[in-house]
């Protein structure tokens, strides 16, 4: 070791030209870094749910669809009426729209001497209130129009626009655009609505853009003036600075290099970044300056470097290595947002600890002393009132322990209370446009989501479709869903058409004969596209589509198990092979999220305990110190029980950060407890001891990790928000877990790892 | 004898640096470039577009005014021998070169 810090301090100018090297090397592919809003790249591409999801909109096209709805007080009137053809035509010559359907140009089967004619179901506007009434029985015996393009109070309309492809390549943007201007346009004094999954991807784009022009920036800002107010001195603010920067920038070189994107998860990198990675250049620049501040003439500055290093390096180490553990626990979600954003930071902080032990040592050789330290006074309030602190828990700790304990019990009931969210409408407020136009459609029109249901067979013949009637009547029972519709359907009012209108005969036909003849009919005057959402062109797979309203992931995933749990029993294997669609997708994320949380926590608690056990060569050391983790964890998930936080795709990595950044605390806390034990003190002085000494420096660490992550509070997505509220008051829990319940936990259980020797140096000192 | 091939290690270092960083800010300036042309429509100057990208960017803004106000002030430390942070905090209230104006007249006063 002395080797090495002889080569940094012999070559300081080359240590620093070096770093700044790598850096401009790595991060030569920062500006190529793109964001991805697509909610899809959530789930890896061979995921089951994505596969089939792929699979269908390449049998059947694209499944995303935008609606837009317009409310009047009279939709028949010829004023509204107008406005919707001229809307609809308008959308339809739109370059990625596949098909529009709205009131004006929906195609309507009617009756007549060869059988049936496909035509238009409004071809004149209802001039007097006989006709607006005729239209509405119309409407209600169609069931793929009614509730779909007109509400079923005849309020309101809606225009569905189907686009061509349903991948990134359609520019959301433009889409947005295009829209909304004809909004503007035809707009007042119906009010139009906009909604789908363009829009909403949009949206999340638009709002990641602005999170990426605040969090990062305003993080800094909170930093440096943090660094300027703690050390009051160029050097002690600027180094930690400028190792944030190189930290941050290998980061995102790394992320460009990988090819990896930013995602609304990964927006929280560079800031994590900030929070975790600052405090081991904080730490060893603070002891410097004490040092200094100690030894009125320094002289020899090399010695102050050396020994700063030898004396920090094994704490900072171990401080980074538990944090390292916390954030490589994410590798075990299923999430490739959290998996990669636990690679990044886990590189960070390796670079910071890096940077720390190299870069730092070598500028503080070159940089002259500071002009003005701080000087290190005797015994302060500060002081007396951690002193005071520790003799509190020597004296009432069996008490205290219970009342906390029965406090984190009492919020702990909270955790039953937690709900799943994934569906990323629920990433604003709900006072906001987006969620206010789907809320709207989804009261008007049964909701903009779909699942798909993949049927092979014939579907020609009467058996088959009879089976695809039974699994449509199924769906329609279930509350969420609002509106299926497939072939059969269509099948059912050409059969009506066919014979007079008559509704005895609103059925599946008889033989495959009149099938296939209904269908020749249908294509000699009807749209053969039309059949194309439904069918594939050899009549073999076919699709049902089942319009859902928006009622919460976990409710859109056990939705999902009861479909499939209905065809395994209820149909032959291969009839439905694949339930599919934005629905079901929102459900298996929230599944997903569940179960990485429960995969994570677990692995995080057990790798920081074996960590801490390994440390301190003692399982009891291991075990305690994941009791203050545990209760912490308890308090946040109540809490967000109460507080109806949802667990979703940012919230569930809240249990693995908080566990490798929170055992740092109680580390540090047990390293220095253990020095003064060793000393020859017993645990009743060494307890307030070590909470006046090493405290400090945990509550400053604490502190600067609290500065760090608040600024995710000014995020305009709400799980971002909401983690960044929960993960500084997990801090904190874990901070107070440290610093008031494991010194009542030692003084109760007197452990012997404080006292045995191991043969090590007793030299150390953290904090 | 280290210090000198220190001082040759690290400029050549330094060099190879600075010219990929030269190298970058000649493509960010003309990114730069085509970026504010592609957004001036013909009567409307360049200042509506800067005054945008400014009300845009006001975080990275803000970032950058600290910055150099730190370096202000650690000049005013190293230099003039005066308290960082009162000159760290003087600097964000009346501009770094104002400050730098004044407090080096203080200097030259006592």
């Amino acid at each position: 070791m002395r080797d090495w810090i002889k080569i940094i301090l012999n070559y300081p100018r080359t240590i620093i030209a070096l770093w700044i090297l790598i850096t401009l090397l790595i991060g030569w592919n920062i500006p190529k870094l793109e964001l991805e809003a697509d909610v899809r790249a959530m789930l890896p591409d061979d995921f089951d749910i994505v596969v089939s999801m792929n699979e269908m909109e390449d049998i059947f096209g694209g499944s995303e669809l935008m609606v837009i709805s317009i409310s009047s007080a009279d939709i028949f009137s010829e004023g509204t009426l107008t406005k919707i053809r001229d809307m609809s035509a308008e959308i339809e010559k739109l370059p990625y729209i596949d098909k529009v359907v709205s009131l004006t140009n929906a195609d309507d089967i009617k009756g007549n001497e060869f059988g049936f004619e496909v035509g238009q179901l409004i071809r004149d506007f209802p001039t007097n209130e006989t006709e607006r009434q005729a239209l509405k029985n119309r409407l209600r015996e169609n069931d793929l129009l009614y509730g779909s393009i007109v509400s079923k109070n005849f309020k309101n309309a809606a225009i569905i626009a189907m686009l061509k492809i349903s991948d990134e390549s359609n520019d959301d943007e433009l889409i947005f655009r295009d829209l909304d201007d004809l909004r503007r346009k035809y707009e007042n004094p119906q009010k139009i609505y906009l909604a789908g999954l363009p829009l909403t991807r949009r949206e999340v784009a638009v709002t990641m853009q602005g999170d990426l022009k605040t969090l990062f920036p305003y993080g800094i800002v909170l930093m440096i003036l943090f660094l300027v107010f703690s050390f009051r001195s160029w050097t002690g603010a600027f180094l930690p600075f400028i190792i944030i920067i190189l930290v941050v920038a290998n980061t995102l070189g790394l992320m460009a290099l990988l090819g990896m994107k930013f995602t609304f998860i990964g927006l929280m990198v560079p800031v994590m970044l900030i929070a975790v990675t600052s405090s081991y250049s904080i730490h060893i620049v603070s002891h410097y300056f004490s040092e200094c501040a100690r030894c009125s003439n320094v002289t020899n500055k090399d010695e102050v470097i050396r020994s700063s290093l030898e004396l920090l390096m094994t704490p900072v180490f171990l401080s980074g290595l538990t944090t390292l553990i916390g954030f490589l626990s994410l590798q075990s979600h299923v999430l490739p947002p959290a998996r990669e954003l636990g690679i990044l930071v886990s590189f960070g902080i390796i670079i910071a600890f890096l940077l720390s032990m190299t870069f730092l040592p070598a500028a503080l050789k070159i940089l002259p002393f500071p002009a003005h330290l701080q000087k290190t006074s005797g015994t302060g309030r500060f002081d007396r009132i951690l002193q005071r602190w520790g003799e509190f828990f020597v004296r009432h700790n069996i008490g205290f322990l219970l009342i906390v304990g029965l406090l984190v019990i009492g919020i702990a009931t909270g955790i039953k209370s937690i709900r799943v969210d994934t569906n990323p409408v629920y990433f604003w407020d709900e006072n906001s446009e987006i969620r206010q136009s789907n809320h709207f459609i989804d009261q008007e029109f049964g909701g903009s989501s779909q699942l798909s249901i993949l049927s092979k067979g014939d579907i020609k013949s009467p058996e088959f479709l009879r089976k695809m009637e039974l699994l449509s009547d199924y769906l329609k029972t279930k509350e969420p869903v609002t509106q299926v519709s497939s072939i059969v359907d269509q099948l059912k009012l050409m059969n009506q058409a066919f014979h007079g209108d008559s509704l005895k005969y609103k059925a599946i036909p008889e033989s495959s004969e009149e099938i296939a003849q209904f269908l020749l009919l249908y294509s000699l005057t009807g749209d053969p596209e039309d059949m194309d959402r439904f069918v594939d062109y050899d009549y073999k797979q076919a699709q049902l589509l089942a319009r859902v309203v928006e009622t919460g992931s976990s409710t859109s995933y056990d939705l999902y198990l009861d479909i499939r749990d209905y065809i395994r029993k209820t149909f032959d294997r291969g009839d439905f092979p694949s339930v599919t669609g934005m629905t079901a997708f929102v459900g298996v994320l929230a599944d997903m999220v569940v179960r990485g949380q429960i995969r994570s926590l677990i692995i995080s608690i057990a790798l920081v305990c074996l960590a801490t056990a390994l440390i301190f060569r003692s399982p009891l050391a291991g075990i305690l110190s994941i009791i203050p983790l545990s209760g912490a964890i308890l308090v946040i998930f109540g809490l967000m029980g109460y507080l109806k936080i949802s667990l979703d795709m940012a919230t569930v990595m809240l249990s693995s950060i908080m566990i490798g950044v929170g055992i740092d605390y109680t580390i540090h806390f047990l390293y220095r407890c253990r020095l003064e034990t060793r000393s020859g003190k017993t645990l009743e002085e060494a307890v307030p001891t070590t909470i006046q000494t090493a405290g400090k420096g945990i509550l400053y660490n604490g502190l600067s990790v609290v500065i760090g992550f608040s600024v995710l509070l000014v995020s305009g997505f709400l799980p971002i928000y909401f983690f960044g509220f929960l993960i500084v008051f997990s801090i904190v829990a874990c901070l107070l877990g440290a610093l008031t319940v494991m010194p009542a936990i030692l003084i109760i259980t007197k452990p012997g790892f404080l006292y045995r020797r191991n043969g090590k140096k007793n030299a150390e000192v953290i904090g | 004898m280290p210090k000198l091939s220190d001082k040759n290690l690290s400029m050549g270092l330094i060099l190879v640096s600075i010219g990929i960083l030269v190298y970058w800010l000649l493509e960010a300036t003309r990114r730069a470039y085509a970026w504010f042309s592609g957004l001036t429509s013909p009567g409307t100057g360049w200042w509506p577009v800067i005054s945008n990208f400014c009300l845009d960017n006001v975080g990275i803004l803000i970032v950058v005014y600290l910055v150099i106000c730190l370096q202000v002030a650690g000049f005013i430390e190293f230099k003039l021998k005066k308290n960082f942070l009162k000159a760290f905090l003087w600097s964000i209230a009346i501009t770094p070169p104002v400050t730098l104006i004044i407090w080096g007249h203080r200097k030259e006063t006592e």
